[in-house]
């Protein structure tokens, strides 16, 4: 038998973040020698990037792909620059998340499918936005001075769309759409619909990307412009283009400067639009996406239905709202406060007095012995869970791979088969096998008894201390081979404790978040980025708040780097 | 007994069920009478995840000519005919990327191709080892959009793509880090598709019109940005300009099609009621054919892990009664204990597995009811089914089988085992050389397919041209 690498210092360590990485390459019938921190063969040892190291290096933006916008981004923006009443429908191509964020390029391609979707969702927009153009002008496109007045129209529009100054050649582009649709015999209004739809589906729309301009040589580093910086906050921080203070700033010149962003960033924080993207940030960290695949067996869940299951998806983003701007906004309190905010299904599952129906939200104390923040909600024990059984190894590989940062891969090409479900045999039992069988215990160790810490949570995510048959719920767990918490537990409250003291965890909090601001995966160009966020949020205890300020003081947003247009040669 | 609403073919033909075809319209199609062409005419793909049982499936023992239907695929028994059963060809592509499990599996089982992420600049394979930890995309196309791209002649559509409960996302793909969205709502499907008949000539003309000339301008906006950004950020462009493109070729291609009529029950959820969309769906696909709306069609069951399987039950019982979901059952219902050294296979498991063959056996019945010039749609039409796993149990992606049905470009009526014996084993031969074969069944004269790792044999299978 083939004993693969398991431990590899080399992909974390050289990030500066969290000093292990599980990395699992099993081959066939090949083992996981679960040996965190040992670095495999051929591994080249490097040197821990601290914030001292990154002030002696230059600025190191890393990557900046272009990004579509989410379907949030895309429908906040309609609104912001056409009007609150204005609907952006449903057609605008799903934000998808499998792995990652929400904000990752993978998660808005744009499919065939997909650009049809844009196509239709243009103009269902373009048709509300003129359905009173005299409104939507400000002045009379069919009076004397009709021209002049589409055209401020258009350059307004085109400005505030494509979030920058437009070119001459951009603007000509539009009038004529206008002035080449009236030639024809449309009206005003079908005119200005017209550019309407093409701004809606131009890339300057539909893309945020950052232009070569002239500032430089390709490959140049340089600070980020001013209109680039309004964007790179309002869709960090608000999901939507910037607002009129940005843009103003961005006009002024006045928001380059790393001082000027943050001042910006802490303006906007206080802002009630800044809730819900943390709210959404935590939903993928959480991985909710599990639950579009997963279903229960009512049968065994008669509470379970569609009222339940919607109420999982928007408790994660109330519950943050909550935690960070109401109460201290410490990730000590995400991970440990015993609240939760519920509507009456969820108040039923918790086992406490809530709200009458299903449309009304409350925050709620529950038991503290019980409950413990967000690795206690209801959503993510049931979308790390199966139909009738809980999923200790989904709910220990969760801790590992989103709490830890320790990546863990499923094994490839072996038999996944377990012993058949049985109420006499706990859990527990079930999956001995993976931790005496050779070929899975390395990592399996590393997961199971950490998941096994959350036995007293069911597949929806009820109180337990029993499963099937009348067993007893063992909920002893042992978080191995994770620094200063390594040890022994018993339930996932003691777990969430001992999570939210560890620098490790707070490391990785930072670097998800990074993750999730620049739309993609560290590399090595972002080391410098990640220690500015991670250092800068472990000095204020691990605010999110300030996890937020932070990331607008990094390299990665506070630089970039001038593309090179040239075309393959 | 299974209940599913799918009309039969009579009612399809008399327009009883849930998709009303005009009469007029068929005879319509008569009148093109020509004689049945020696290459098919177009493609669907038919898929589900989690592979099956192959002893339940062709009974072991088969040889080309001599061959037995289990009990899974015991529906197709009236159509053994017209379809080639093949067994022992592996996906030799998914283990070359570092993650597998289901999402190598998926990704590559009709694309051939490893993650554009295991594939370093040079074009070379990166081992699993170097490999970065993401569940990348395909670093290239599937079969059927290859075939869509060179089909399409004066369809609006390169392909109609159309799925059951959700869009599985990663199966199918148009080009590299390219996925095909596959619309599971039947109401959308119709709208996109049939919902588009303008009142008259005129009108249809000025809307043409209209949508080309605010299109030209878009595309005319990605012209002007793509001289400013960089290299990769232009690929991603030039690929959104081309779908756009495309969009102007379903406009100017644009017919007036008889749009069948849905009718969904109330209170239908296309997420849930999975036999119900299903019908319906297939219904769409084959008036999307019928009316040449595109020279492919898919049809994917996008829900491979724990499909609902409303409504469909054994002894009165939901299928994977006593087990955890239908994705537990798959792992864990085979070979159990009989108490004599003999072992059986969960019959819900069983029946699971076979549901999705009545299915198929729907899609051939509805494309045997359209006539096509001395024949119907399915002499003119090469049908694969596939999935990603062979035995769904293991997990693995050796000794896959697959259906080829309809006209493939081949004889029909045959059993191929391709694998190294039974039961079922490592095989010399690769799904590469499936589509290969696929290909060479259009008249395409490829002697490749996909990605030729160590071990993948160039050319069509044996017995497949």
């Amino acid at each position: 038998m083939q004993v693969a690498r398991c431990g590899d210092v080399s992909r974390s360590a050289s990030v500066g973040v969290s000093p292990v990485v599980l990395f699992l390459v099993l081959n066939g019938a090949s083992a996981c020698v679960g040996d965190i921190g040992a670095a495999g063969d051929g591994v080249e040892p490097t040197t821990e990037v601290t914030a001292a190291v990154c002030a002696e290096r230059p600025p190191s933006p890393g990557k900046n792909p272009m990004r579509r916008l989410t379907s949030f981004q895309y429908a906040n923006t309609v609104r912001d620059l056409l009007g609150a009443s204005i609907d952006p429908g449903d057609d605008f191509p799903k934000t998808s998340v499998s792995q990652g964020f929400r904000t990752f390029i993978d998660a808005n391609i744009v499919s065939g499918a997909g650009a049809e979707d844009i196509q239709r969702a243009a103009e269902l927009v373009a048709q509300q936005a003129t359905s009173d153009l005299g409104a939507l002008l400000g002045c009379d496109a069919d009076g004397a001075n009709g021209s002049t007045c589409v055209q401020a129209f258009v350059a307004t529009l085109a400005a505030r769309a494509y979030r920058r100054p437009v070119s001459p050649d951009e603007l000509d582009l539009l009038e004529a759409v206008y002035t080449v649709a009236r030639a024809g015999g449309y009206d005003a209004t079908e005119g200005v619909a017209m550019v309407l739809e093409v701004v809606l589906q131009s890339p300057q729309f539909i893309y945020r990307l950052e232009l070569a301009g002239d500032a430089g040589a390709a490959g140049v580093t340089i600070p980020v412009g001013d209109y680039e910086a309004a964007s790179r906050l309002s869709y960090l921080l608000w999901d939507t283009m910037p607002d009129d203070e940005l843009l103003a700033l961005a006009a002024a010149g006045a928001l380059h400067e790393p001082a000027a962003i943050e001042a910006q960033a802490r303006r906007m924080i206080d802002d009630p639009r800044a809730r819900p993207v943390l709210g959404r940030f935590a939903e993928d960290w959480l991985q909710m996406q599990r639950l579009d695949a997963s279903t229960k067996d009512t049968a065994v869940f008669p509470q379970y239905g569609a009222e339940l299951d919607a109420a999982y998806r928007e408790e994660v983003g109330r519950f943050v709202a909550h935690a960070v701007w109401e109460l201290d906004g410490r990730l000590a309190t995400l991970l440990t406060t015993p609240v939760a905010v519920v509507n009456a299904p969820l108040a039923e599952l918790y086992g406490v007095e809530g709200p009458a129906t299903a449309d009304d939200w409350m925050p709620v104390e529950l038991d503290a012995s019980q409950r413990a923040g967000l690795l206690t909600t209801a959503g993510f024990l049931a979308g790390h869970a199966n139909a009738v059984t809980t999923s200790p190894i989904a709910r220990g590989a969760f801790v590992r791979n989103q709490v830890l940062c320790q990546v863990m891969f499923p094994p490839p090409g072996i038999d996944l088969k377990l012993p058949a479900y049985d109420p006499d045999v706990s859990v527990r039992e079930r999956l001995a096998q993976h931790r005496t069988d050779p070929a899975c215990s390395g990592c399996h160790q590393l997961m199971d008894p950490v998941g096994f810490g959350f036995e007293n949570y069911d597949a929806i995510g009820q109180w337990r201390t029993t499963e099937g048959n009348d067993l007893p719920v063992d909920a002893s767990g042992e978080l191995a081979q994770a620094g200063e918490i390594s040890g022994p537990f018993v339930g996932a409250v003691e777990l969430a404790h001992a999570l939210a003291d560890s620098e490790m965890v707070r490391a990785c909090m930072a670097l998800q978040a990074f993750r999730a601001a620049v739309g993609r995966e560290e590399a090595d160009p972002d080391q410098c980025s990640v220690v500015q966020a991670r250092d800068r949020f472990v000095a204020s205890d691990a605010d999110m708040r300030e996890l937020l300020v932070a990331l607008t003081q990094t390299d990665a947003f506070l630089y970039r780097v001038i593309p090179d247009v040239q075309e393959e040669p | 007994v299974i209940k599913t609403s799918r009309p039969d073919r009579r009612r399809f033909l008399l327009g009883a069920g849930g998709l009303v075809l005009a009469l007029p319209f068929l005879e319509a199609f008569r009148g093109t009478a020509r004689a049945a062409p020696t290459t098919p005419k177009r493609f669907i793909l038919f898929y589900h995840s989690q592979g099956t049982i192959l002893r339940h499936a062709v009974i072991p023992g088969a040889t080309e000519t001599s061959f037995s239907l289990g009990e899974i695929l015991s529906p197709l028994e009236p159509w053994k005919d017209k379809c080639i059963f093949l067994h022992g060809v592996d996906n030799k592509i998914s283990g070359l990327n570092l993650a597998n499990g289901h999402n190598s599996s998926t990704r590559t089982c009709l694309t051939a191709v490893p993650y554009s992420t295991s594939i370093d600049q040079n074009g070379q394979l990166i081992p699993t080892e170097m490999q970065p930890e993401v569940e990348g995309h395909a670093s290239g196309p599937s079969i059927d959009q290859v075939l869509a791209q060179r089909l399409q002649q004066s369809h609006p559509y390169r392909s109609v793509d159309l799925s059951v409960a959700q869009d599985n996302g990663r199966l199918l793909y148009f080009g590299k880090d390219d996925p095909v969205t596959s619309e599971p709502d039947p109401q959308k499907a119709f709208d996109r598709f049939f919902a588009q008949t303008p009142a008259s000539a005129e009108e249809l003309a000025r809307s043409k019109l209209r949508k080309l000339s605010v299109l030209d301008a878009v595309l005319d906006n990605f012209a002007l940005l793509r001289k400013q950004v960089g290299r990769d950020d232009k690929e991603r462009l030039d690929a959104h300009a081309d779908k756009i493109r495309s969009i102007e070729v379903s406009i100017q291609n644009s017919k007036a099609c008889e749009a069948p009529t849905i009718d969904l029950p109330t209170g239908f959820d296309y997420h849930l009621d999975e036999a119900v969309s299903a019908a319906v769906q297939l219904d769409l696909l084959t008036m999307a054919m019928t009316c040449e709306l595109a020279p492919v069609g898919t049809f994917v069951f996008g829900n491979g892990h724990d499909p609902a399987f409303a409504g469909i039950t054994i002894d009165g019982q939901p299928l994977s009664a006593g087990y955890d979901g239908w994705h537990a059952m798959v792992h864990e219902g085979r070979n159990l204990d009989v108490g004599n050294g003999s072992t059986y296979d969960a019959p819900g498991l069983i029946r699971g597995y076979k549901w999705y063959c009545e299915q198929f056996v729907g899609l051939l019945e509805r494309l045997a009811a359209v006539p096509d010039g001395d024949g119907t749609l399915l002499d003119t039409t090469s049908v694969l089914w596939m999935s990603e796993f062979g035995n769904g149990d293991g997990h693995n992606n050796l000794a896959l089988h697959a259906v080829l049905a309809g006209n493939p470009g081949f004889d029909v009526g045959r059993c191929l085992n391709l694998g190294s014996g039974e039961p079922w084993q490592v095989s010399a031969h690769s799904t590469n050389q499936l589509f290969v074969s696929i290909l060479r069944g259009f008249g395409f004269d490829d002697t490749t397919f996909g990605w030729q790792a160590d071990g993948v044999s160039a050319g069509p299978l044996p017995g497949l041209g």
